[in-house]
């Protein structure tokens, strides 16, 4: 990491900082709004994050190296690309990672950098499955797993605890909330329907509203 | 079932499971658990240990999906789930990205960010509360989770050291 944090940096592309005049008046303080050299080197960035970032909170190491590190993207710019991708179906560290990278080296180079950002982890993971999983274990491995398991579901609980002061400002939020829980966590509606039908509903009651919302 | 028949019908339920995970992963836990202890390919206890290994590895908490598809079909397993859960998103991510300026300010596409939530955040609460009552059988067990919780939630100790505290708690008063 000692390497990596003195890393050159270039200003962004013209077309960039002309898009964003908050990030063009940020460039030119040389605060926030540069960019690494190469896309080899963000690469690289990628590949120690995803070495290192252990713990499950991906995108809090990405907004630590990328944010406030680097400066390579303003809070702002960062969290409205953790906002979209919990908005795209799948995991949100990697979906997070591309919106980041895409913004300072376009879609291909975010594309690349999945693969350092995932594979350390799940190469990892699997070597120790093979250690772990496999067939006829130890007493005290099966003992040890078993509080690992346990310490992991308080991880779920206070995962899914800090989740629910972000329901923003949606009408009838708190509702749509315990109609999901209720559906989906106590009576086992399969996630699918639950998704399009609280999901369709709450679309509905949240609608743009002709006269109040702009677009 | 033959090997391939297996990885295909592994493929499809975690690229299925990958699809409909909006709001993040851990919102999809409740019926990952579902789907893979519901077909028998694993069992709570095991999709439990799954989870921890996928929160001490780097990178996304998600690849929990590696030691599932290993318990489930071997190496090749957890190579398919891997390649499953996070290339067909990781597809929309990219596609997503690159088109996000131009719609970022229409008025539905946030109507539909801020309706979206509340969905997001339930089903994150759901899969805490089910995963919760498949495992509240064990009083000691629980004290382990309940002790996890009050750290992780209370302090600023690091996940992995929380998980690893869990595993030494296992060791003193969870012997087989």
């Amino acid at each position: 990491m000692q390497a990596a944090s003195t890393v050159e940096t270039t200003p962004l592309p013209a077309a960039r900082a002309a898009m964003s005049p908050a990030r063009d008046t940020a460039v030119q303080d040389g605060a926030v709004g540069m960019r690494p050299a190469t896309g080899s080197r963000l690469a690289l960035v990628m590949a120690w994050l995803g070495t290192t970032s252990v713990g499950g909170r991906s995108t809090s190491y990405l907004m630590e190296e990328l944010v406030y590190r680097r400066h390579w993207l303003r809070p702002e710019d960062f969290l409205e690309g953790k906002t979209l991708a919990k908005l795209l179906p799948g995991p949100t560290g990697p979906s997070t990672m591309v919106f980041a990278i895409q913004s300072l080296y376009g879609a291909r180079v975010a594309a690349l950098c999945l693969a350092p950002y995932v594979l350390p982890g799940a190469v990892l993971g699997l070597v120790l499955s093979v250690m772990l999983l496999n067939g006829e274990r130890p007493a005290w491995v099966n003992s040890a797993l078993r509080g690992f398991s346990c310490a992991a579901l308080g991880l779920i609980i206070a995962n899914s605890l800090r989740t629910a002061g972000s329901i923003g400002k949606a009408r009838f939020g708190p509702l749509l909330v315990g109609v999901t829980i209720v559906a989906h966590g106590l009576i086992g509606i399969d996630l699918l329907t639950v998704f399009l039908g609280v999901g369709g509903v709450s679309l509905l009651l949240n609608r743009p509203r002709r006269g109040t919302d702009h677009g | 079932m033959d090997e391939l028949a297996l990885l295909l019908q592994l493929a499809l339920v975690l690229g299925r499971l990958s699809l409909l995970s909006f709001g993040g992963g851990t919102a999809i836990l409740a019926e990952m658990e579902r789907e893979v202890v519901g077909r028998g390919w694993l069992s709570h206890q095991q999709f439990m240990t799954s989870y921890a290994l996928g929160q001490v590895t780097p990178g996304p908490g998600t690849t929990l999906v590696v030691p599932i598809g290993y318990q489930v079909a071997g190496v090749p397993g957890g190579i398919v789930a891997l390649l499953a859960f996070f290339v067909p998103t990781a597809i929309i991510a990219v596609v997503a990205a690159a088109f996000w300026g131009r719609v970022r300010d229409v008025s539905w596409v946030a109507s539909a960010r801020g309706a979206l939530l509340p969905v997001a955040v339930g089903l994150t609460l759901a899969s805490a509360v089910s995963l919760s009552l498949a495992s509240a059988s064990e009083p000691r067990g629980l004290a382990v989770t309940a002790a996890s919780f009050g750290l992780l939630y209370r302090t600023r100790i690091p996940t992995f050291v929380v998980l690893g505290l869990g595993g030494v708690a296992g060791l003193l008063f969870l012997a087989a």
